[in-house]
Protein backbone atom coordinates (compact mmCIF):
# COMPACT_ATOMS: atom_id res chain seq x y z
CA UNK A 1 0.00 0.00 0.00
CA UNK A 2 0.98 3.73 -0.29
CA UNK A 3 1.47 6.17 2.67
CA UNK A 4 2.46 9.66 2.45
CA UNK A 5 5.88 10.25 3.95
CA UNK A 6 8.06 13.14 5.55
CA UNK A 7 10.72 13.34 7.94
CA UNK A 8 12.58 16.16 9.50
CA UNK A 9 14.87 17.64 11.76
CA UNK A 10 17.75 14.86 12.16
CA UNK A 11 16.34 12.25 10.40
CA UNK A 12 18.54 11.50 6.80
CA UNK A 13 16.74 8.27 5.13
CA UNK A 14 18.29 7.21 2.23
CA UNK A 15 17.24 6.71 -0.81
CA UNK A 16 13.50 7.93 -0.24
CA UNK A 17 12.26 11.39 -1.14
CA UNK A 18 10.98 13.43 1.52
CA UNK A 19 7.26 14.27 1.26
CA UNK A 20 6.54 11.51 -1.57
CA UNK A 21 3.97 8.51 -1.74
CA UNK A 22 6.02 5.15 -0.30
CA UNK A 23 5.08 1.34 -0.65
CA UNK A 24 4.78 0.15 2.57
CA UNK A 25 3.42 -3.51 4.01
CA UNK A 26 0.28 -3.77 4.89
CA UNK A 27 -0.39 -3.55 8.45
CA UNK A 28 2.70 -2.08 9.31
CA UNK A 29 3.00 -0.07 12.19
CA UNK A 30 5.09 3.39 12.77
CA UNK A 31 7.75 1.16 14.80
CA UNK A 32 8.14 -1.54 12.18
CA UNK A 33 8.26 1.25 9.32
CA UNK A 34 11.09 3.02 11.19
CA UNK A 35 13.22 -0.19 11.26
CA UNK A 36 12.25 -0.39 7.61
CA UNK A 37 13.59 2.83 6.73
CA UNK A 38 16.88 2.37 8.74
CA UNK A 39 16.60 4.46 11.12
CA UNK A 40 19.03 3.92 13.97
CA UNK A 41 17.48 2.25 17.35
CA UNK A 42 18.87 4.79 19.37
CA UNK A 43 17.18 7.41 17.86
CA UNK A 44 13.91 5.66 17.03
CA UNK A 45 13.17 6.49 20.83
CA UNK A 46 13.16 9.86 20.67
CA UNK A 47 11.29 9.82 16.94
CA UNK A 48 7.46 11.29 17.45
CA UNK A 49 5.05 9.99 14.94
CA UNK A 50 2.28 12.08 13.79
CA UNK A 51 -0.56 10.60 11.24
CA UNK A 52 -2.61 12.48 9.71
CA UNK A 53 -1.17 16.16 10.90
CA UNK A 54 -2.13 13.87 14.94
CA UNK A 55 0.59 12.77 17.43
CA UNK A 56 0.30 8.76 17.36
CA UNK A 57 1.99 6.33 19.48
CA UNK A 58 4.62 4.15 17.54
CA UNK A 59 2.39 1.16 17.40
CA UNK A 60 -0.02 2.51 15.74
CA UNK A 61 -1.24 0.50 12.39
CA UNK A 62 -0.89 2.48 9.15
CA UNK A 63 -3.50 2.37 6.28
CA UNK A 64 -3.45 3.28 2.81
CA UNK A 65 -3.13 6.68 2.09
CA UNK A 66 -1.96 7.84 5.22
CA UNK A 67 -0.25 11.19 5.89
CA UNK A 68 3.23 9.82 7.88
CA UNK A 69 5.39 12.67 9.33
CA UNK A 70 8.50 11.29 11.65
CA UNK A 71 10.26 14.09 13.83
CA UNK A 72 13.76 13.74 15.24
CA UNK A 73 14.18 17.30 17.04
CA UNK A 74 18.01 18.55 17.16
CA UNK A 75 19.32 19.83 20.23
CA UNK A 76 20.18 23.73 21.70
CA UNK A 77 18.87 25.61 23.47
CA UNK B 1 10.81 51.59 42.07
CA UNK B 2 8.90 53.61 39.73
CA UNK B 3 5.32 52.98 39.23
CA UNK B 4 3.66 52.54 35.74
CA UNK B 5 0.22 51.37 35.38
CA UNK B 6 -0.64 48.23 32.89
CA UNK B 7 -2.15 50.50 30.14
CA UNK B 8 1.70 52.43 29.98
CA UNK B 9 3.15 49.41 29.69
CA UNK B 10 1.23 47.85 27.07
CA UNK B 11 0.28 51.05 25.00
CA UNK B 12 2.22 49.54 21.99
CA UNK B 13 0.98 46.46 21.90
CA UNK B 14 -1.51 45.60 18.60
CA UNK B 15 -4.69 46.96 19.82
CA UNK B 16 -6.37 43.33 18.09
CA UNK B 17 -5.33 41.73 21.09
CA UNK B 18 -6.43 44.30 24.05
CA UNK B 19 -7.21 42.04 26.82
CA UNK B 20 -6.27 38.80 25.80
CA UNK B 21 -3.01 38.63 27.08
CA UNK B 22 -4.58 39.41 30.32
CA UNK B 23 -6.48 35.96 30.29
CA UNK B 24 -3.24 34.11 28.78
CA UNK B 25 -0.97 31.39 30.79
CA UNK B 26 2.20 30.28 29.33
CA UNK B 27 4.34 27.27 30.25
CA UNK B 28 8.10 27.79 30.14
CA UNK B 29 9.86 24.18 29.95
CA UNK B 30 13.13 25.11 30.24
CA UNK B 31 14.54 28.70 31.38
CA UNK B 32 18.21 28.53 29.25
CA UNK B 33 18.72 30.33 25.79
CA UNK B 34 15.67 30.01 24.51
CA UNK B 35 13.13 29.88 27.45
CA UNK B 36 14.66 33.04 29.32
CA UNK B 37 14.14 35.08 25.97
CA UNK B 38 10.76 34.10 25.31
CA UNK B 39 9.64 34.75 29.14
CA UNK B 40 10.75 37.67 29.05
CA UNK B 41 9.46 39.28 25.42
CA UNK B 42 6.43 37.80 26.68
CA UNK B 43 6.27 39.40 30.16
CA UNK B 44 7.45 42.63 28.36
CA UNK B 45 3.88 42.86 26.23
CA UNK B 46 1.79 41.81 29.47
CA UNK B 47 1.18 38.17 29.76
CA UNK B 48 -0.58 37.56 32.50
CA UNK B 49 0.61 34.24 34.04
CA UNK B 50 3.81 32.56 33.72
CA UNK B 51 5.03 29.20 35.09
CA UNK B 52 8.53 28.78 34.83
CA UNK B 53 10.25 25.22 35.07
CA UNK B 54 13.86 24.46 35.13
CA UNK B 55 16.11 22.22 37.58
CA UNK B 56 19.41 24.21 36.38
CA UNK B 57 21.51 27.14 38.03
CA UNK B 58 23.06 30.08 36.37
CA UNK B 59 26.33 29.10 35.20
CA UNK B 60 29.15 31.42 33.37
CA UNK B 61 28.78 29.37 30.17
CA UNK B 62 25.26 30.52 29.79
CA UNK B 63 25.71 34.08 29.56
CA UNK B 64 26.31 33.73 25.72
CA UNK B 65 22.66 33.35 25.13
CA UNK B 66 20.32 33.38 27.92
CA UNK B 67 19.15 36.37 29.61
CA UNK B 68 21.19 36.49 32.31
CA UNK B 69 23.98 38.72 34.10
CA UNK B 70 27.33 38.18 35.96
CA UNK B 71 25.72 38.51 39.51
CA UNK B 72 23.23 35.24 39.00
CA UNK B 73 25.68 33.10 38.63
CA UNK B 74 25.27 29.91 41.15
CA UNK B 75 21.36 31.33 41.26
CA UNK B 76 18.82 28.86 40.52
CA UNK B 77 17.38 30.21 36.86
CA UNK B 78 13.76 29.98 37.67
CA UNK B 79 14.39 32.77 40.49
CA UNK B 80 16.83 35.01 38.31
CA UNK B 81 14.92 34.67 35.72
CA UNK B 82 11.48 36.07 38.12
CA UNK B 83 13.83 38.85 39.51
CA UNK B 84 14.49 40.29 35.61
CA UNK B 85 10.84 39.95 34.77
CA UNK B 86 9.77 41.77 37.83
CA UNK B 87 11.99 44.71 36.67
CA UNK B 88 9.95 45.04 33.34
CA UNK B 89 6.56 43.67 34.23
CA UNK B 90 5.13 43.88 37.87
CA UNK B 91 1.43 42.76 36.50
CA UNK B 92 2.87 39.59 35.64
CA UNK B 93 1.33 36.46 38.06
CA UNK B 94 4.93 33.93 38.08
CA UNK B 95 5.19 30.53 39.53
CA UNK B 96 8.23 28.77 39.68
CA UNK B 97 9.43 25.00 39.64
CA UNK B 98 12.95 24.54 40.11
CA UNK B 99 12.45 20.48 38.97
CA UNK B 100 13.36 18.19 36.20
CA UNK B 101 10.40 18.07 33.98
CA UNK B 102 9.22 14.67 33.33
CA UNK B 103 6.35 12.75 32.10
CA UNK B 104 5.04 12.01 35.39
CA UNK B 105 5.02 15.68 36.49
CA UNK B 106 4.38 17.44 33.07
CA UNK B 107 0.89 17.18 33.31
CA UNK B 108 -0.05 18.75 36.55
CA UNK B 109 2.46 21.42 36.69
CA UNK B 110 1.07 22.96 33.07
CA UNK B 111 -2.57 21.77 34.09
CA UNK B 112 -3.78 25.40 33.74
CA UNK B 113 -1.68 26.70 31.14
CA UNK B 114 -3.22 26.89 27.20
CA UNK B 115 0.00 26.85 25.69
CA UNK B 116 3.71 24.96 26.86
CA UNK B 117 6.93 26.63 24.84
CA UNK B 118 9.37 24.20 25.05
CA UNK B 119 12.77 25.46 25.32
CA UNK B 120 15.19 22.40 26.19
CA UNK B 121 18.69 21.53 25.49
CA UNK B 122 18.32 18.24 25.01
CA UNK B 123 16.69 15.96 22.35
CA UNK B 124 15.18 13.54 25.01
CA UNK B 125 13.69 16.15 27.08
CA UNK B 126 11.94 17.50 23.63
CA UNK B 127 10.95 13.76 22.61
CA UNK B 128 9.64 13.00 25.66
CA UNK B 129 7.78 16.55 26.16
CA UNK B 130 5.62 16.04 22.99
CA UNK B 131 5.34 11.73 23.23
CA UNK B 132 4.84 12.25 27.25
CA UNK B 133 0.83 10.78 26.43
CA UNK B 134 0.79 9.89 23.59
CA UNK B 135 -0.26 13.28 22.10
CA UNK B 136 -3.16 13.47 24.79
CA UNK B 137 -2.19 16.39 26.69
CA UNK B 138 -2.44 18.21 23.67
CA UNK B 139 -5.07 18.07 22.59
CA UNK B 140 -6.65 20.57 24.42
CA UNK B 141 -3.09 22.47 25.03
CA UNK B 142 -0.70 23.89 22.38
CA UNK B 143 2.51 23.23 22.32
CA UNK B 144 5.49 25.64 20.18
CA UNK B 145 8.83 23.48 20.39
CA UNK B 146 12.24 24.57 18.71
CA UNK B 147 14.74 22.55 16.48
CA UNK B 148 17.26 23.50 15.06
CA UNK B 149 18.81 26.98 16.39
CA UNK B 150 22.71 26.41 16.87
CA UNK B 151 25.53 27.87 14.51
CA UNK B 152 25.52 31.06 12.65
CA UNK B 153 24.09 30.18 9.28
CA UNK B 154 21.46 31.87 7.47
CA UNK B 155 18.64 33.70 9.90
CA UNK B 156 16.41 32.59 6.84
CA UNK B 157 16.71 29.17 7.13
CA UNK B 158 14.51 29.27 10.77
CA UNK B 159 10.81 29.14 10.12
CA UNK B 160 7.76 28.01 11.85
CA UNK B 161 6.39 25.13 11.09
CA UNK B 162 3.41 23.25 11.97
CA UNK B 163 3.99 19.61 12.83
CA UNK B 164 0.60 18.76 13.64
CA UNK B 165 -2.92 20.53 14.90
CA UNK B 166 -0.99 22.05 17.98
CA UNK B 167 2.23 21.56 17.96
CA UNK B 168 4.74 23.91 16.13
CA UNK B 169 8.47 23.66 15.63
CA UNK B 170 10.78 27.03 15.35
CA UNK B 171 14.37 26.25 13.63
CA UNK B 172 15.89 25.10 10.99
CA UNK B 173 15.40 21.46 11.60
CA UNK B 174 18.79 20.58 10.54
CA UNK B 175 21.75 22.19 13.14
CA UNK B 176 23.31 20.78 16.24
CA UNK B 177 24.35 22.32 18.93
CA UNK B 178 26.79 19.88 19.73
CA UNK B 179 28.57 20.28 16.09
CA UNK B 180 27.93 24.12 15.42
CA UNK B 181 27.76 25.69 19.40
CA UNK B 182 24.82 27.56 20.34
CA UNK B 183 24.84 31.73 20.47
CA UNK B 184 22.79 34.33 21.16
CA UNK B 185 21.90 35.32 17.42
CA UNK B 186 19.95 32.32 15.98
CA UNK B 187 18.65 31.43 19.70
CA UNK B 188 17.09 34.87 19.73
CA UNK B 189 15.72 34.22 16.32
CA UNK B 190 14.19 30.57 17.04
CA UNK B 191 13.47 32.23 20.70
CA UNK B 192 11.23 35.62 18.53
CA UNK B 193 9.59 32.58 16.41
CA UNK B 194 8.17 30.93 19.48
CA UNK B 195 7.60 33.82 21.26
CA UNK B 196 5.18 35.58 17.84
CA UNK B 197 3.35 31.63 17.43
CA UNK B 198 2.19 31.67 21.12
CA UNK B 199 1.34 35.59 20.62
CA UNK B 200 -0.86 34.08 17.23
CA UNK B 201 -2.40 31.14 19.26
CA UNK B 202 -3.71 33.50 22.20
CA UNK B 203 -5.34 35.94 20.01
CA UNK B 204 -6.60 32.70 18.64
CA UNK B 205 -7.80 31.60 21.80
CA UNK B 206 -9.28 34.10 23.31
Amino acid sequence: MKIFFEYLGLLHIEGIKNKSFIDVKENITAAELMTELQIRKEHQKFVSVFINDKEKSRNTVLNENDKVKLFLPTGGG
Amino acid sequence: MKKITYAQLTARNSSKLKSKLKKAVVGIAGCGGLGSNVAIALARIGICKLILVDFDVVDPTNLNRQQYFVEDIGKRKVDALLEKIKLINPFITLETHHIKLTKKNVQTIFKEVQIIVEAFDQVSEKAMLINAFGGKLFEEKYLVMASGLAGFSSSNSIKTKKLSKNIFVCGDNKTDFMEEGVMAPRVMIAAGHQTNKVVELIDKIF
